[in-house]
């Protein structure tokens, strides 16, 4: 049996991984005992584990980084998120958020689950190694806005719940998830800075013209534009808590659309699925 | 007067135009780009509407136009506005106002050398000011706002100077031919042109092989392939398009060839003495019948190769023929046959300094952001039984640094 039927086998256990650990972590927030939250943590990180292999399987066996057809992106999206929230969780402790991330990466992951997943090479205009750093930014990238999304999401729960002492000793303090929803966003933010000038870069090599309002670029570019609006009003006008959690979703919303509605109901020379 | 220069440099505008611009672009990717204006007026309810505001073709229309020009001076202004007051902070003499509400992150047990030494290690430089010890790091951070602003205006200069003086064209090329540069006195020689293929008979990448002549020597040889142009007296070259040309020829009854010439796919050629023309459907390198009874081709491997011809005599369809190389047909005594396909290269090349003002502009953006997040000033206001920690960027992030320093 090829390395494929175990990128496969290791990508379904991953699956059931998050499926369990998104579980859990509604569990956590509604009996908010301590355990439950440790138990969803070790899922997730045993999940991510058996993702990480059945994405060095797909390496070794196509001989390349698995950032080029939709499956593939969906994929390390996916592995990007969960990444994230694991660094976010290791660092700053915030176990709950994890409430509000997971189930977007198990999503992303049924996504991709239904994709066609067989190894294609690469089409020649994708053989560049410029591939690696756009993807691979952009992995990062929206991973970070998907952890300040799922943050966000607390935020505005958070700010309208009771004052249960216990629930609260849980969520982390409101302050603080503002906080991190903004610093993960600017981070973000420089990812997908860097995604698509490495983009525009390899533009100009393949396609003769770095720029030309394609609509996944202007897309990726209207993203942009809406997270630079948010660093504006927050740094400048002291836009925070609520309305910052607003545009931190809206922010995700549109990610999501460049990455997924753009292929569905777009024409672009980046369709690449 | 001075109210309107004073709201043209205010973030306020600036926060309409990123508005407007992202709807702008918004409605432009839900509209297809380019049509004819009738078109627009047929197909939609607000077609005038369309036309008016230029969605037709946004990005070459006078409202975008506008708005970023709006935006350069709206930028322009506001990065000149601040830089004073970032001279000022950048100072060493500067120390920033303590908030109200500081956490005082003093502990008792804490010693006032200790931490100036622990954080001397990471790059604070001590200083006093009013018998008050200041710890200050990033200094330079200050400027990550002006830096990503100059950037962004760069790039959207140099993109509009730069399209406005690039130079851009196609031209194809059979192997052996070549494209002259009358006002560069340079010309490109096609040696060859050749696609390599996979085991499934897929492409995996397109060559073609260039000379550069000038006054008939050779200057330049370089291989080209998508992904990798050539670069030439500030023109790149392109690997853009390929296609098929097939020698068509012509004999009459008594075997003297009349014609003799490469025909393009699609392209039809007239043979007087017949009044016929004869127009070259396609060449089917690897051959096969599709649905519909339409020929189609598996690869571009010469598998099995056939060609499609359509014959039109006076103008009316005469006949139509799927013949292979080793074939022929006769029309009033004349014999025509294809053979000899050949792969042409189409290439791209365009001229455009203004990229590398982008480029710039790009570095500037990138370079600024990461000060502004990550490289932003830190001060530490350190008093006996008193230890703050002071920024505007990122006061939770860097007071849970501070207390992970010293385990608080
Ligand atoms: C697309 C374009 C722009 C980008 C990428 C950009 C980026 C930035 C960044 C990264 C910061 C630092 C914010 C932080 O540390 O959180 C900043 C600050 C700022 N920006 Fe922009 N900006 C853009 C356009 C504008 C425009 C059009 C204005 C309009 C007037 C503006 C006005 C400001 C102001 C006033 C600050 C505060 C600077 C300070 O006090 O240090 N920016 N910008």
């Amino acid at each position: 049996m090829g390395l494929l039927f175990y990128e496969e086998l290791f990508f379904m256990l991953a699956f059931a991984g998050y499926i369990v650990a998104s579980i859990a972590f509604f569990v956590l927030l509604v009996s908010a005992k301590d355990k439950i939250g440790k138990f969803a943590v070790a899922i997730t990180t045993v999940g991510f584990a058996l993702h990480t292999v059945a994405m060095v399987f797909r390496v070794i066996e196509s001989g390349r980084l698995p950032f080029s057809n939709q499956y593939e992106f969906a994929n390390s999206f996916t592995w990007g998120i969960v990444l994230c929230y694991l660094f976010i969780h290791f660092y700053y402790r915030f176990t709950a958020v994890g409430a509000f991330v997971m189930p977007l990466a198990f999503l992303m992951m049924g996504y991709a689950s239904l994709l066609p997943r067989h190894v294609r090479p690469l089409m020649p205009a994708l053989q560049s190694r410029w591939l690696t750093i756009h993807v691979g930014t952009a992995v990062v990238s929206y991973g970070a806005f998907a952890v300040a999304c799922g943050l966000s999401v607390i935020y505005l729960l958070n700010s309208r719940k009771s004052n249960d002492e216990q629930k609260k000793k849980l969520l982390p303090d409101q302050d603080a998830v503002d906080f991190l929803s903004y610093r993960v966003t600017a981070f973000g933010y420089l990812m997908l800075t860097i995604v698509i000038v490495s983009g525009a870069i390899w533009a100009r090599s393949a396609w003769s013209r770095y720029w030309a309002w394609d609509p996944k670029e202007t897309w990726s570019l209207i993203t942009w534009l809406i997270y630079s609006l948010y660093l504006h009003l927050r740094f400048n006008r002291g836009w925070k808590g609520r309305p910052a959690a607003w545009f931190s979703i809206i922010g995700f919303a549109c990610v999501i659309f460049t990455f997924i509605g753009v292929n569905m109901y777009l024409p672009s020379i980046h369709s690449y699925v | 007067m001075n109210k309107l220069l004073r709201w043209l440099f205010s973030l306020h505008l600036g926060v309409v135009l990123f508005v407007i611009i992202s709807i702008y672009a918004v409605l432009s990717t839900l509209l297809p780009q380019g049509l004819p204006v009738e078109h627009y007026l047929q197909e939609y309810n607000f077609g005038a509407v369309i036309i008016a505001f230029g969605l037709h073709n946004a990005y070459s229309s006078w409202i975008f136009r506008l708005l970023m020009f709006l935006l350069i001076i709206n930028l322009t202004g506001c990065t000149a506005k601040l830089i004073p007051s970032q001279l000022k902070r950048y100072k060493e003499s500067f120390t920033p106002a303590l908030k109200q509400n500081a956490e005082n992150l003093w502990k008792d047990g804490m010693s006032v050398n200790q931490i100036k030494q622990t954080l001397a290690t990471k790059g604070f430089k001590w200083s006093e000011k009013d018998g008050d010890l200041w710890g200050v790091k990033h200094r330079i951070g200050i400027f990550g706002s002006t830096v990503t602003h100059i950037g962004i205006i760069i790039i959207v200069l140099g993109s509009f100077v730069g399209n406005y003086f690039a130079h851009e064209g196609f031209f194809n090329l059979m192997p052996g031919e070549r494209a002259t540069f009358h006002d560069q006195n340079f010309s490109v020689l096609l040696k060859d042109f050749y696609i390599e293929f996979r085991d499934d008979n897929s492409v995996d990448q397109y060559y073609s092989e260039l000379n550069v002549l000038q006054n008939g020597d050779i200057i330049k040889e370089e291989t080209i392939w998508v992904n990798r142009p050539m670069s030439h007296e500030g023109i790149q070259f392109y690997q853009s398009s390929y296609g098929w040309a097939s020698r068509l020829r012509i004999t009459d009854t008594e075997g003297n060839e009349v014609m003799n010439r490469f025909l393009r796919n699609d392209e039809s050629v007239f043979f007087e003495p017949a009044h016929l023309t004869i127009h070259l459907f396609g060449y089917f390198p690897d051959f096969t019948m599709g649905h519909n009874n339409m020929p189609v081709t598996r690869s571009e491997r010469q598998v099995n190769p056939h060609y499609a011809v359509v014959l039109y005599h006076f103008g009316e369809f005469a006949d139509s023929f799927i013949i292979n190389p080793d074939q022929s047909f006769t029309f009033q005594g004349y014999e025509i046959e294809f053979s000899d396909s050949v792969l042409y290269t189409g290439l791209i090349y365009r001229r455009d300094y203004g990229y590398y003002f982008v480029l710039l502009g790009c570095i500037l953006l990138m370079a600024g952001l990461f000060m502004a997040f990550y490289t932003y000033p830190k001060y530490i206001l350190l008093r006996k039984g008193e230890l703050y920690a002071i920024t505007r960027q990122n006061a939770w992030g860097f007071t849970m640094w501070l207390k992970r320093q010293f385990n608080l």
